[in-house]
């Protein structure tokens, strides 16, 4: 049990009793049976998702992720990071933790930037959906306005917030850390 | 849904016969365990928490909220419901559809598509839990004035 879980606990049982107050155990029991419909039709995703995240974390060295990704590929590396933001599927549940694999493994934080801005606003597979409901044009000015977001927005963090990466590193290795250590705990017990 | 695990499916089919060929396919099979097991409390708490998002934002409200006359508002309220609105882009974009997409700008409507996918609050306990909280403050502190930024220039340029 980490801080974080702790903090999430916390958050589900304050809109636990929200919901309880404002629509009784009904809206309660409506909120989990979404949670619980939502988790159901993810599972198979899911499963492939993580075996990508693994297969990707033991294929990707260092020296890859920090030539492309990392302090060598400088002005190129928020490039390549939208590119590749753009082109990744998959849910927060898959992307995030990816994210903290390559963050850990030499990217840097601005690159990082880039490819969570690019996964929002590049994304290759959403743009057919997109187009579908909201139309060509539409798409089109929203894709050609937000154009520049993400590599602007991912080199300014590595220009304007450089120490950050080693920061925003430290604070992921220690959730893992918690993580695993909660892990052993369990197995003392 | 289906596209993303099919296009998954294909990439890991790939990575794995590169794996193979290393001969670390075992050694990433377990990884990807390790990485599972590690996330399935903190995935359970995150689909709870989506869930009550969902149930406690009714779409009707939203809707009432923006109204048909809402001017530079939109542009505020806009990104703030793209913010809200839970679920990709399968129930995102027929939501839109059906009750937005008549009735606000241009600027809007960008300003509430790029917030849907760069502010939202349902990839917070994701944030939290994996990248940790200086991440998400650099990152909101970043993001949250482009979507209406984005929304105006289409205003400007298109409207």
């Amino acid at each position: 049990m980490n801080k974080t879980m702790i903090g999430m606990l916390i958050i589900s049982g304050a809109l636990c009793i929200y919901a309880f107050l404002s629509g009784g155990i009904a809206l309660v029991g409506e909120a989990f049976l979404i949670a619980g419909r939502t988790l159901f039709s993810i599972i198979p995703i899911l499963i492939v998702a993580f075996l990508l995240a693994g297969l990707i974390s033991t294929l990707i060295s260092k020296d890859m992720a920090s030539k492309w990704l990392g302090k060598e590929a400088g002005w190129k590396g928020p490039f390549f990071g939208a590119i590749m933001g753009s082109l990744v599927p998959g849910g927060p549940f898959f992307f995030y933790p990816l994210m903290a694999t390559l963050l850990t493994s030499g990217a840097n934080l601005g690159t990082m930037i880039s490819f969570v801005a690019s996964k929002s606003l590049w994304n290759v597979a959403r743009l057919p959906i997109e187009i579908a409901f909201v139309g060509v044009e539409l798409t089109l000015i929203r894709f050609l306005v937000t154009f520049g977001i993400p590599v602007l927005a991912g080199a300014g963090v590595n220009i304007f917030l450089p120490g950050y990466t080693d920061k925003v590193r430290e604070d992921i290795r220690a959730l893992q850390l918690q993580k695993t250590k909660g892990k052993k705990e369990g197995k003392h017990d | 849904m289906t596209n993303a695990f099919y296009t998954l499916t294909i990439m890991a089919v790939i990575l794995f016969v590169v794996a193979y060929r290393k001969k670390k396919h075992i050694e990433s099979i377990i990884e990807a365990r390790r990485m599972l097991i590690n996330v399935i409390p903190l995935l359970l708490l995150a689909f709870t928490i989506v869930g009550f998002i969902e149930v406690l934002v009714p779409k009707e409200a939203l809707q009432n909220w923006l109204g048909a006359e809402s001017g530079w508002r939109g542009l505020v309220i806009g990104p703030l419901i793209g913010a809200l609105v839970q679920g990709g882009p399968f129930a995102f974009f027929p939501l839109f559809d059906s009750i937005f997409r008549d009735s606000v700008t241009i600027g809007t409507a960008v300003a509430m598509i790029s917030a849907w996918g760069m502010i939202n609050i349902g990839h917070l306990p994701y944030e939290f839990a994996f990248l940790g909280y200086r991440f998400v403050l650099i990152k909101y502190s970043i993001y949250i004035t482009l979507p209406t930024l984005a929304g105006l220039l289409a205003q400007l340029l298109f409207g």
